[in-house]
């Protein structure tokens, strides 16, 4: 028997009990679509996560003082920091595939203008910071070299900042108090939106570093909480990162025995970490997926064992006829992976469906992936398979004899 | 000679008890002949059939069909000859029900060939319409007669051209002017130069024979 024929043969069989085979199928329909769902909103998740570290700007790499891996980070604070804007300096000018790098002094503090007032980040960076982190200017200029040299008392406000403190009255050109100082704003920033940890990117006032330094923490050093840099491209950034830390080491005069002062980090490593800990998630869900799934290929078996049962003259007459045992194991296992893969053609309709109503409802991203789609149709066909294989061996087993007399 | 039955046994084992449904029966059968077995219910002539009909083996004894030693033969290759060598018509037709007829004689050439389904609807109409059913092709066979549910398994049975046709019973269901039917119709194909074995309890049917062997208890009385 051909296997068309051995389909029709099975489908033809599946229509003569339509209420039971739907039944049966109703395990796989609900395993699938929720496999299809689960993964369809993990991917989402995903694909937003690594849009949002795009829009933390271009091929960056950041470099923080202190040793991350002993876990000794100091972010200003108490103890003296050991980067300096000159070692971004040093940077520059001496490691290769460098676009553009900026020193960062970070500081949370209150802005007040008129009656208004909000506490945000303050964000002391250099004139390279804009093309660094890939963003643009909503109205007014950034500031000048000479700005930071001068450490003049101006800034450039984010989105949040402006909706909090102005509303719709254009704030360029007007003064605003931070940390009870006069600042000129000479623009606004283009809206980010969140970053990939929740943080909202635009609740930030951008000043030069100098000025974060000289005028609001009233000091006269170099050292910044951060050194961000932009890459050529991030082919170059084991190369970049080792001539990176060589130039420091050197710098800080380190003895080669001594641990880094400073630690590199880049973005596929957050990349990695996010992209792993939602693997982590969607493998979690994935697995009572599969649950669902083992106890729908139960159902098959269940199902394929009565039809055995019931039909046990009808395999009687087959064998009689010259089928084999081998001709009836293929016609009860197709049918039994006919039944699932039916079951999994509707499973992967209505998990895209539920995965767009996810979507519509609650404002999540999903990602319906073709990898999915198949690997659903694969996985429903093995479960039928291999649940469908020992009803249809017990049925390819019987004696052709006593399948007749079965009554 | 195309069958040849050598000291055949069957016994059944159920339990403890052995119940010896054939018993020692030799018989030749000759390519061509219209032949019946006759017999008190229970006395063996089912089993004989099945054994002749190469679907039970015989538990001793020789059996040569066509000059090939069937005890020998793997399961497969049994499956393999009564596809091609042997028509079964049942006692109770055994027929699939919500089936239509002409599906139902289409089955046997599902194993072991390769038509193309066109070839096989053609074989299986005609099949039909030599028994007396092409009109009746498309009705499943709780929508037809019992005289007409044997044809459609006399039909299946012819559908692979078969060199022995054998048939348990078949006018056992029907009434006498079917049953007369029937026996016409086995006896036209007899002389198309199938081998046919028929089973009977009724000695109107036996007249059709050229040769009746009784059998008692699993023997053959007389010959
Ligand atoms: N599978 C089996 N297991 C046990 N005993 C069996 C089996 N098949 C048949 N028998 C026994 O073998 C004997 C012969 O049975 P068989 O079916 O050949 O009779 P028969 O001559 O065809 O009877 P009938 O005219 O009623 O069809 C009976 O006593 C029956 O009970
Ligand atoms: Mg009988």
């Amino acid at each position: 028997m051909d296997i068309f024929t051995t389909i029709r043969v099975a489908l033809w069989a599946l229509l003569r009990n339509k209420v039971r085979s739907f039944l049966t199928m109703l395990g796989i329909i609900i395993g699938i679509s929720a496999v299809i769902a689960v993964v369809a909103v993990g991917e989402g998740a995903t694909v937003m996560i690594k849009g949002q570290i795009q829009s933390m700007g271009n091929n960056l790499v950041t470099i923080f003082p202190g040793n991350m891996s002993r876990g000794g980070v100091s972010f200003g604070g108490g103890s003296r920091s050991t980067l300096t804007a000159s070692d971004g300096d040093a940077i520059i000018r001496e490691c290769s595939n460098i676009k553009a790098i900026t020193p960062v002094n970070r500081r949370g503090a209150q802005v007040i203008f008129q009656e208004k007032n909000s506490w945000t980040m303050v964000m002391g960076v250099n004139t390279s910071y804009l093309e660094i982190r890939n963003w643009q200017m909503s109205s007014g200029s950034f500031f000048q070299d000479s700005d930071v040299t001068g450490a003049t008392k101006v800034c450039i406000l984010g989105a949040t900042v402006v909706e909090e403190i102005f509303g719709v009255e254009d704030p360029v050109g007007q003064i605003i108090r931070v940390k009870n100082m006069p600042f000129r704003v000479l623009g606004t920033l283009e809206k980010k939106g969140s970053a990939a940890w929740g943080q909202d990117q635009d609740d930030v006032i951008v000043m030069p570093w100098t000025t974060v330094s000289r005028v609001i923490q009233n000091s006269q050093l170099n050292e910044v909480n951060q050194v961000i840099i932009s890459l050529t491209s991030m082919d170059m950034l084991e190369k970049a990162k080792k001539e990176i830390t060589a130039l420091l080491r050197e710098r800080h005069k380190l003895t080669p025995s001594a641990e880094d002062d400073f630690s590199i980090m880049d973005v596929t490593e957050v990349t990695k970490t996010i992209t792993e800990t939602s693997r982590t998630m969607t493998l979690l869900l994935g697995i009572i997926a599969s649950i669902s799934l083992l106890v729908g290929g139960i159902g098959i078996m269940n199902i394929m064992l009565v039809s055995v049962t019931e039909r046990t003259r009808e395999i009687g007459l087959r064998m009689a006829v010259g089928a084999r045992g081998k001709d009836i194991l293929m016609q009860f296992l197709v049918e039994a992976t006919v039944l699932a893969v039916i079951g999994g053609i509707f499973g992967t309709t209505l998990g895209t469906i539920g995965a767009k109503l996810i979507a519509q409802f609650s404002n999540w991203p999903v990602f319906i992936s073709v990898n999915a789609v198949l690997l659903a149709f694969v996985f429903s066909a093995v479960v039928g398979v291999s649940f469908g294989f020992f009803p249809a061996w017990r049925a390819a087993r019987l004696n052709p004899i006593e399948a007749l007399r079965y009554e | 000679m195309l069958i040849k039955l050598d000291k055949i046994s069957k016994i059944y084992h159920v339990g403890e008890v052995d119940i010896p449904a054939v018993r020692d029966i030799s018989l030749d059968i000759n390519a061509g002949e219209l032949m019946a077995i006759m017999g008190a219910s229970g006395s063996g002539k089912t089993t004989l059939m099945n054994i002749i009909g190469c679907l039970d083996r015989p538990s001793k004894g020789r059996y040569l069909l066509d000059g090939q030693d069937i005890t020998t033969m793997s399961k497969n290759e049994l499956a393999y000859v009564r596809n091609k060598k042997i028509g079964f018509v049942f006692q109770s037709f055994n027929l699939l029900s919500r089936t239509s007829a002409l599906e139902n004689v289409e089955l046997p050439m599902f194993y072991g060939n390769n038509l193309t389904s066109r070839q096989k609807r053609a074989r299986a109409v005609e099949v039909l319409e030599r028994v007396g059913l092409g009109q009746r092709m498309k009705h499943h066979p709780s929508q037809l007669s019992g005289g007409e549910q044997q044809r459609v398994a006399i039909a299946r049975s012819l559908v692979n051209q078969p060199k022995i046709l054998l048939a348990d019973e078949p006018t056992g269901n029907l009434d006498s002017k079917r049953g007369k039917e029937i026996m016409e119709l086995f006896q036209q194909l007899n002389k198309e130069g199938i081998t046919i074995v028929l089973i009977t309890h009724d000695k109107d049917t036996a007249f059709y024979a050229r040769r009746v062997v009784h059998v008692k208890d699993g023997l053959i009385v007389n010959n």
